[in-house]
């Protein structure tokens, strides 16, 4: 019952992080902020049509625009409903910046986004989307010669699932083998 | 897992690439291509690689399991950490006995179609969901899992290292604490790159392995295991630094555990 609960209030928690900044319009710090928290916004933002260019380069400008046919609104993916859950599928580093592939899964569907950014100048570079109905990740990063997957290294994308060790489970395993911890 | 390591694989009836088709088709019309370099987990292929009845229900790739980004991260570190081409995908394992195995000359193909060079590791998908109820930090006892069964892709790599395993009686034995030793050399590696990763986990992950719960798997008892993967941090903690060596380190781990001589 307990885990029941807190599992409740971790997913609250996760959609207040993801809706709540909203309000406020400021650059997409997906490089340097809370990712899954500033991307959330860049998703916020497009479908209310509140999208701030700031820190978007041209080309995701662009981008943006021919997908929505010039009126940077996405009725189709807000009738997707609230998101759930942001999945970073890979990340993958280059020389001049990262391009990151994540799975959104809304209410009633399932999108796959790409975003290239780069980190000084903390830019927006591109973005793209494809809605999907599942199955293997419709768009992935092209992992060029010299590029790098990138962590996190945490499994799972739920915020329910724990990214760390319990006290009372790592002080029994450390007891019994020391030299490990 | 012993056994299954030990006896010939049997052949695929057939293979089927439409999970292939459909997600490379996809990356096509929007001007990606999936590329020889990127990591032989990226995609889930559902429905795509069939096993057979040795592997039932196998698919290559990860992604079914919305694992995300930090499996793809580990599993392309392990690669590259024992210079290993493999693999890698889920299968319907017995619920009485969820496990993972490791396969040579196999005709399971990697998602992106080609054959791997060295192997194939399967997770059972039970495995899966009875990992996450023992544990509140899944990534370690996942990572423990793939990382043993990488130990077995590196006997098949060096094949002469069964030859050091049939001497004993317990041969299974011998080669599965050989692949918990090359478990516990990744956990240090691991540590290496990420100083939050509780590698200790590994170690009770196959701990609670050992011979005694699960029936007829012959994988060493409980502290045997324990100590392997031990064994295989300490000894990544001295600096080996070749694929080749960590094997080696390990076979004078087994010769050291006292197990019964073939006659």
């Amino acid at each position: 019952m307990k885990s029941t609960q807190t599992a409740i209030v971790l997913r609250i928690t996760f959609l207040l992080l993801v809706a709540w900044p909203a309000c406020a319009h400021a650059a997409y710090k997906i490089s340097s902020g809370n990712f899954r928290r500033e991307f959330g916004r860049l998703l916020f933002d497009l479908v209310t049509g509140k999208i701030d260019t700031e820190n978007l380069g041209s080309d995701a400008v662009t981008s943006l625009n021919r997908m929505s046919g010039g009126t940077m609104l996405f009725p189709k993916i807000k009738a997707l409903g609230a998101i759930k859950l942001i999945c970073p599928t890979i990340i993958v580093r280059y020389k001049s910046g990262r391009e990151m592939s994540a799975r959104v899964e809304y209410d009633k569907g399932v999108v796959d986004w790409n975003l290239w950014f780069s980190d000084k100048p903390e830019k927006i570079l591109n973005v793209f989307f494809l809605a999907g109905p599942g199955g293997p990740p419709g768009i992935m990063p092209y992992l060029k010669p010299g590029s790098e997957i990138l962590p996190p290294t945490d499994f799972g994308c739920d915020p329910i699932m724990s990214s760390v060790a319990s006290d009372d489970e790592l002080k029994a395993a450390c007891i019994r083998w020391p030299e490990m911890c | 897992v012993a056994r299954d390591v030990l006896m010939p694989t049997r052949m695929l009836d057939r293979r089927r690439i439409l999970g292939i088709g459909l997600a490379c088709s996809v990356c096509a019309a929007n001007g990606y291509t999936s590329g020889r370099t990127l990591p032989n987990c990226m995609f889930a292929s559902n429905g795509g690689l069939e096993g057979n009845d040795d592997l039932p229900g196998f698919a290559a790739g990860i992604a079914e399991q919305n694992f995300g980004n930090g499996f793809v991260w580990v599993i392309d570190d392990m690669e590259k950490l024992f210079d290993l081409d493999f693999a890698i995908g889920f299968y319907d394992d017995s619920p009485d006995l969820p496990q993972a195995k490791a396969r040579i000359n196999s005709e399971l193909l990697k998602v992106n179609g080609e054959k791997p060079r060295d192997g194939v590791i399967a997770i059972g998908r039970h495995l899966v969901e009875k990992l996450k109820s023992e544990t509140a930090y899944f990534s370690a006892a996942l990572s423990a899992i793939c990382a043993h069964e990488c130990g077995h892709i590196l006997q098949f790599k060096f094949a002469e290292t069964f030859d050091q395993f049939y001497k004993y009686v317990d041969y299974a034995t011998a080669a599965e604490l050989h692949a918990d030793f090359i478990c516990g050399y990744y956990g240090f590696h691991r540590k290496q790159r990420d100083q939050k990763y509780e590698a200790v986990l590994q170690a009770k992950t196959l701990y609670l392995r050992g011979d005694g719960e699960w029936v007829s798997v012959d994988h060493g008892t409980y502290s045997q295991r324990g100590s392997a993967v031990r064994a295989g941090y300490l000894a990544g903690k001295s600096g080996l630094s070749s694929a080749k060596a960590v094997v080696d380190e390990g076979l004078k781990l087994v010769s050291s555990l006292g197990l019964k001589l073939q006659e």
